[in-house]
């Protein structure tokens, strides 16, 4: 990886972990985030679950999630700061997570053109692995608005 | 079709928000008018913002509040002895979002025996320029 790259991924994980309300929300941890993909981490909170019934955390949450992870995966592949969209998102429920089970989210963009992107991702249980969520997502690239790299100076730099 | 009329009021309703921890969380609200039916509304809030330059809600959050959406309006019309639970959703996400209120509504397109699905749009100032659409599809059960 040349300075460049780095300093993208840089850029990149400063608009995911600092711009993102949902991020500081959840409480994400980016674990990894480059053009293989992203994952991050997603402790369980009981502020967050179904009911007062159902401990899991509610399904609503898996969704914002996993729109977060394809999104970074799409950026990260584009290998640009220029601002992205989410124009479809399909999630399937597979089933809901264990009570007090933190959770894994791991995505990978497959393919860009014509500034599409599309990823694909799953959530998975950090303690029994089990399969919780699949995902699918096209992203457009380019959208309106100013540079993500702008943000290091607006959120103050990592 | 099979058009239920609503079995909860808008107060029971807001119990149904009450017990879930996320749906309070947020802030959820909903109306009840003869025109629309069941309104949806998610207060805004910094935590909602997707994109801190353009100040737009994250995508995902527009994708669960349809979800919610989507489930309220099940909920609503079958009861509360059933069991409503998202299984599928597609998100199109039709134009840009600002840091404003979402409001959203949901119309049932089947009611099956096992499964119901849901269309459901959500705007912000404008009801007739919907910000994004769901196709939801939900399981239905008995409680208990």
């Amino acid at each position: 990886m040349n300075a460049a790259q780095i300093d993208f991924l840089a850029d990149v994980k400063v608009f995911f972990e600092k711009g993102l309300g949902p991020a500081k929300d959840f409480a994400y941890e980016i674990v990894k985030c480059d053009s293989d993909g992203a994952i991050i981490d997603m402790p369980y909170n009981a502020d967050f679950a179904t009911s007062n019934e159902d401990k899991s955390m509610h399904g609503a949450v898996m969704t914002t999630l996993i729109d977060t992870c394809l999104g970074m995966a799409a950026l990260t592949k584009s290998e640009s700061t220029r601002p992205i969209a989410t124009v479809d998102l399909r999630v399937d429920f597979l089933q809901p997570g264990a009570a007090l089970n933190d959770v894994r989210c791991q995505c990978h963009s497959y393919h860009i053109r014509n500034d599409i992107a599309y990823a694909e991702g799953s959530i998975t249980d950090k303690t029994n692995g089990n399969l919780l969520i699949k995902a699918m997502g096209t992203f457009m690239l380019g959208t309106k608005g100013p540079d993500f790299s702008q943000l290091k100076a607006k959120l103050g730099g990592v | 079709m099979f058009n239920p009329a609503y079995q909860l009021s808008a107060e029971e309703l807001a119990g149904l928000i009450e017990n879930s921890p996320y749906l309070r969380r947020f802030g959820y609200l909903v109306d009840m008018n003869e025109e629309q039916g069941l309104v949806a509304q998610l207060p805004f809030s910094e935590r909602l913002i997707g994109n801190a330059i353009i100040r737009a809600i994250h995508g995902g959050v527009v994708a669960s509040f349809l979800e919610n959406t989507a489930w309220l309006e099940v909920s609503a019309k079958l009861g509360e002895n059933i069991t409503v639970r998202p299984f599928t959703t597609t998100n199109d996400y039709l134009r840009p979002t600002e840091d404003q209120d979402l409001f959203g509504h949901a119309r049932v397109t089947k009611w099956g025996k096992r499964s119901v699905s849901v269309v459901a749009t959500a705007w912000q100032s404008d009801p007739d320029k919907p910000v994004s659409q769901a196709t939801c599809h939900l399981l239905i059960s008995k409680k208990g």
